[in-house]
């Protein structure tokens, strides 16, 4: 009942805001629902898309990484803090009409985004990586999909760099269509890193693709004398499908958000029109 | 040359055992024979290739036997850089290719839950392989990003949807509602007890601390999200260097709302006296300049000039309005402005801004404003003389005031990151005049007067101020100029002038022309020493005053008669020049800010009738400290003590008489220098939780202050004179208050509760006797607001109070005076376009005879697709009069205020545009 009213509210806000592009789903998560599937000693925080890394508010977005025994978990902090507060407001305030847009630090990116919506799990006895994405206003579902661990090939070069006060070698690869330049801590035998990425000697501590379209900076590495639970949201109402379809839905998304979405307007003023946005995925293939 | 080698072997194997496998094939020899065969030939070649790479393979295992999933790397003995790596497979297993030319090699056996082991071998290939004893990885925590990741940072957002009902027309409305933000009666908006210090819409303060047109004005369905910018430091190039506990508010505005003119209007009348309203606001708000211009007017008794109140205001010198003279005039009520104010008022602003490139902005503010406001009282006026007899005066009074006020600023500013420059002009001018015809009776003397007064007061006065801040890695450099000038030609006239125990006065006229001159010039050095901010200025002002006055005796044969006694012409300058130095230490949880200003000061007093000049150099120090520490992330504990001083002034040096008002006359026996020297301390606990939407202030203070000379009053008949005498008196006081600001769960509802109480102890000095004299003043307050099933809105609030005053060593002479009030609002939303509100306000005096007024208005609302249509009902029960009355010891201060009768106005809301 209360999410009819708080989506209808929502519908009536867009309508009357044209404009405005990707407005993120209204219905958050409660944190209290979430299942520990692993623990961990060891967390390891990413700037994503960050103009001066000093500042959390040029980031796009703050992403973690959760390193357990058998899972490995990655995703957006921000989205996360916003959740944990929108749950203890909403107990505070049951009956209430809406809640406020956004709890918390906020990056620069107040749009809907693939890599800040999802969560990316990797299990290392099944060798596989499942990611789930909250998809934006107006889409009837959210979705996940599984696929083969994916791996790089990377070819390390001789290059060090010292960042978070690890030392880091750097490697290039070719994955997926686009080029990438990580730098792996030498110190840290961990073969994971943000996203997708893995398959070096240490961890991923920093990697950008050569056109400069996305970029991961570690800022902290935290570890912790007792283990914290690794948890996971309850995603079973999260539809099944696979990477190459959920890719064709985004690209449709991006090209005309109203009509993938079915929204339909009863003012016919021209300028519902929506405004194309450039689709640069980081899978080209 | 490494990969050329390589090749060339791989191009000879291949072609070797291309050449093996078809002489096999030729040879008639069965199959085992021939892979034996091909496997020699290949193994012949194997050596060829061998020579550029190092193939090292082996197992990891552990202590117990156990096989171990590690990573395996190699790299060049010396080299910090790994050179290949792989990891061990289910078995345990590696193969790891080494392609360098280094002598020694390093394999490393790692894992996060296993640890770094290694093994130095030479470059050959080889079997290597480990059995290690596991042992956790030591890593170390890193962080890039000095900042704490904050839970709520410095920027609160409030969805206005969620906050907005119905009857929510402006977005003053709904602020309000807002947990933390309290909005005075005078519009003056407060976060956490605190003023706010900048009101932006869209990031751009258009309004220059004149908020109340925009919180009055804004529709509330125009803006998408309140922010409160906590700390907020609006000079960017002191961010970081000067610490601000004040918050500021941004209103983001719907995209519909941006970059469209929308002008609304509003009209209406009524009966009772014949009333009418108008209205007409035109605002734009786009990304390179914004505009809003009201006009409003009625006769209604709405406050249209109340909007245009200046509530926060950068650095500058200001010109005083306010002149020496008065009418002597009833005392506005404390209750609602709309019941008592008998107005004709016309009111325009015009503001707009520029955004000249992306940090400069000018902008243009001005208004006007006009006024005739009638005001019809009664009051009784006794004060109880030492020698115990009563000095009672009762007045009647009708009066009426004439307001013409224009004001003009411009400002050009400039503000980077490492550049602040403001540039303002500020022109004012007023042509007010106050009339009042009244009847005074007195049993003193058996006085019967009718008395017209009426009182000129024009003003004008202009201001220029330049200000520059600039930022050079861990210093900053400002400088800071402004100069002024301010003109007051008043004068007063009085007819009758019988009781100045003359009986040949038909008029008293009292001329007084106060012009005024400031400018005032500093330059300041800012730097950090590791964690502390030093800021030292040196400055200087000039303050030149000139009071110049005459009182002038109309005899019934027209003559005018003047003496010396009667004039004045008084220059009054001040040279200042001081060193300031301030220090401010900032961590996460505590600041800690220190002032020490030494100021020399010269007074010159230079009286020329009769001559007298004076020449006083008094050297100055007027230390504060502040100190907050936040307890935990919610609560912050706060201190700060100040040491003042104050010298003299015009007011305390001119000798001549001067008529301030019919009944009073002023004057000062000049000997020395009036000075002031106060002391206070006072200490806060804040508590803020805005997800559980939680604040509570709690404050207390003392304060002393000695001033080396006492003024008190000497009653002549009905005419009180000021005198001085040569003694050194104290007073202090000390004040408690509190205040709670909760949100309610249901319908976004607010609780709020405050209470205090001062008491003051001061030596005040009445008919040649000095009283000790004491008050005690007790407040409480509580307010509520909430909705209920969506339907209704109710707001309740109830306050109390309680005075008490007396002098020490003389019998009590009254209770003390106890006060209730009482409001209850309903709004009621009958259907999405209709709604109705009706209000109740009720209260009770226990020191005046009718002990209890109370007062109701209705009203009505009706939303159309075009316009809005407003019906409102008000003093329903025809109350005609508030009645008050005060006590203290020494007098007592009866008053009955004519209030606005009954009325009906209709009122119709359109857009233009």
């Amino acid at each position: 009942m209360k999410k009819t009213i708080i989506s209808l509210i929502t519908i009536l806000i867009i309508c009357t805001d044209i404009q405005s592009q990707f407005i993120v789903s209204p219905s958050k998560p409660n944190i209290n629902n979430m299942t520990v599937i692993d623990s961990s000693n060891l967390r390891i925080w990413y700037a994503f898309n960050a103009t001066d890394i000093r500042k959390q508010e040029t980031y796009d977005d703050l992403q973690r990484l959760e390193i357990g025994n058998q899972t490995s978990k990655y995703y957006s902090y921000f989205l996360f803090n916003d959740d944990s507060l929108s749950t203890v407001w909403i107990k505070n305030h049951p009956n209430a009409k809406g809640i406020p847009n956004k709890f918390g630090t906020i990056g620069k990116k107040d749009t809907w985004d693939e890599y800040i919506f999802s969560e990316y799990f990797k299990n290392y006895a099944e060798h596989s990586l499942t990611q789930y994405t909250r998809m934006p206003f107006g889409m009837r579902n959210f979705y996940q999909y599984s696929e083969k661990m994916p791996e790089q090939i990377w070819k390390i070069a001789e290059d060090t760099l010292t960042i978070a006060e690890y030392l880091c070698q750097k490697a290039t690869c070719r994955f997926r269509g686009r080029n990438y330049t990580a730098w792996f801590a030498i110190d840290i035998p961990i073969q994971n890193g943000p996203w997708k990425f893995g398959s070096l000697p240490g961890l991923i501590l920093k990697v950008s693709d050569n056109d400069m379209l996305y970029k991961f900076e570690c800022v902290k590495v935290e570890l912790f004398n007792k283990k914290y639970p690794i948890k996971i949201h309850d995603y079973r109402k999260f539809e099944k499908t696979d990477r190459k379809k959920l890719d064709k839905l985004f690209k449709n998304l991006y090209n005309d958000y109203f009509n993938a979405v079915g929204l339909i307007f009863t003012d016919t003023d021209n300028s519902t029109m929506w405004k194309k946005i450039p689709y640069n995925p980081l899978e080209l293939e | 040359m490494k990969n050329i080698c390589y090749f060339i072997t791989r191009f000879i194997y291949v072609q070797f055992t291309n050449t093996v496998n078809l002489l096999l094939k030729l040879m008639p020899i069965c199959c085992i024979i021939r892979i034996k065969i091909f496997l020699i030939l290949s193994l012949c070649a194997f050596p060829i290739f061998s020579l550029s790479q190092t193939v090292i393979t082996g197992n990891v295992k552990n202590i117990k036997g156990e096989y171990v999933s590690a990573t395996v790397t190699v790299q060049s003995q010396g080299s910090v850089a790994i050179s290949g790596f792989t990891s061990t497979n289910d078995v345990g297993n590696y193969s790891l290719t080494y392609k360098g030319t280094a002598d020694s090699i390093i394999i490393t056996v790692s894992g996060i839950n296993i640890g770094k082991h290694q093994k130095t071998v030479t470059n050959r290939s080889a079997q290597v392989d480990f059995i290690i004893d596991e042992k956790p990885l030591m890593i170390k925590e890193a962080t890039v990003a000095a900042q704490k990741i904050q839970q709520t940072g410095d920027t609160l957002n409030y969805n206005v949807g969620s906050y907005k009902d119905q009857n929510d027309r402006v977005i003053g409305d709904v602020l309000k509602k807002l947990p933390g933000i309290e909005v005075d009666l005078n519009g003056r908006i407060t976060y956490n007890g605190k003023g706010i210090n900048k009101f932006y819409v869209e990031n751009l303060d258009l309004l220059q601390g004149r908020y109340g047109i925009a919180t009055n004005n804004i529709p509330a369905e125009h803006v998408s999200t309140i922010q409160i910018l906590e700390n907020h430091q609006p000079i960017k190039a002191l961010k970081d260097r000067v610490f601000s506990d004040n918050a500021a508010i941004n209103l983001k505005l719907k995209d519909k709302a941006k970059g469209t003119l929308s002008i609304n209007a509003l009209a209406g009348a009524g009966y009772e006296p014949i009333l009418w309203q108008a209205e007409l606001v035109a605002m734009y708000f786009a990304q390179i300049m914004q505009n809003m211009s009201t006009y409003k007017g009625n006769n209604s008794g709405y406050d249209v000039a109340g909007e245009f109140r200046t509530h926060y205001d950068y650095e500058r010198v200001y010109m005083n309005p306010g002149g020496m003279l008065s009418v002597q005039m009833p005392n506005s009520p404390p209750i609602a402005l709309k019941r008592y104010f008998v107005n004709n008022s016309h009111a325009a602003t015009v503001n707009h801004l520029f955004k000249l490139g992306n940090e400069q902005q000018l902008s243009i503010n001005a208004l006007y404003y006009t006024d005739y406001i009638k005001k019809n009282s009664y009051s009784l006026y006794e004060q109880y003389l030492p020698d115990d007899s009563v000095l009672d005066i009762e007045e009647r009074i009708n009066s009426t005031n004439r307001i013409h006020n224009a004001e003009m600023a411009v400002r050009l500013n400039l503000n980077t990151n490492n550049n602040y420059i403001n540039n303002a002009l500020n022109i004012k001018g007023n042509w007010d005049s106050d009339n009042a015809l009244g009847t005074t009776l007195s049993r003193f003397n058996n006085i019967n007067e009718s008395i017209l007064q009426h009182l000129d007061k024009p003003f004008f006065s202009a201001d220029y101020t330049f200000s520059l801040i600039k930022n050079l890695k861990n210093n900053f450099y400002s400088a800071y100029f402004s100069a002024g000038y301010g003109n007051r030609p008043h004068s007063l006239n009085v007819k009758p002038a019988n009781y100045f125990n003359r009986s040949d006065l038909s008029a008293a006229t009292q001329y007084a022309t106060l012009r005024d001159f400031s400018s005032v010039f500093r330059i300041a050095y800012g730097m950090k020493i590791k964690k502390i901010n030093a800021d030292y200025a040196v400055w200087g002002r000039a303050d030149i005053k000139n009071l110049d006055t005459e009182l002038q005796y109309i005899t019934t044969a027209n003559l005018a008669e003047t003496a010396d006694s009667l004039k004045n012409n008084i220059y009054y300058n001040t040279y200042q020049t001081g060193i300031t130095q301030n220090y401010s230490y900032k961590t996460d949880v505590f600041r800690a800010t220190l002032n020490i200003p030494l100021t020399y000061n010269i007074f010159v007093t230079e009286d020329r009738i009769p001559y007298n000049f004076q020449r006083h150099v008094k050297l100055a120090f007027y230390p504060s400290l502040t100190l907050s520490y936040d307890l935990t992330g919610r609560l912050t504990i706060s201190t700060s003590g100040k040491i003042d001083k104050s010298f003299g002034g015009i007011n305390s040096s001119y000798t001549g008489y001067i008529m301030q008002n019919y009944r009073s006359l002023l004057k000062n026996t000049f000997d020395k220098l009036f000075e002031t020297k106060s002391e206070s301390i006072n200490a806060s606990l804040v508590y803020r939780d805005a997800f559980n939407s939680l604040f509570i202030n709690a404050s207390m203070g003392y304060n002393h202050s000695t001033k080396n000379l006492l003024y008190g009053y000497d009653y002549l008949g009905i005419l009180s004179v000021k005198t001085t005498i040569d003694k050194p008196v104290k007073s202090n006081g000390y004040n408690v208050n509190f205040s709670l600001n909760k949100g309610l769960s249901f319908m976004s509802g607010t609780l709020r509760l405050s209470g205090g109480y001062s008491n003051t102890k001061s030596d005040i000095l009445v008919q040649d006797e000095i009283l000790n004299y004491r008050s005690q003043i007790y407040n409480a307050r509580g307010s509520i607001n909430f909705g209920l099933f969506s339907f209704f809105a109710i707001d309740y609030s109830l306050g109390w109070n309680m005075n008490k005053s007396y002098v020490i060593g003389k019998q009590e002479r009254f209770p003390a005076i106890r006060g209730l009030s009482q409001s209850l609002k309903i709004g009621m939303s009958f259907t999405k376009t209709f709604s109705a509100h009706i209000n109740g306000e009720y209260n009770y005096n226990n020191s005046t005879a009718e002990r209890s007024t109370t007062f109701a208005d209705a009203g009505l609302k009706l939303k159309t697709k075009k316009c809005d249509f407003e019906l409102e009902l008000n003093n329903l029960f025809n109350s005609k009069y508030y009645i008050s009355a005060s006590y203290s010891d020494i007098s007592a201060y009866y008053y009955r205020y004519n209030l606005r009768p009954r009325s009906v106005l209709m009122k119709i809301r359109f857009k233009l545009l």
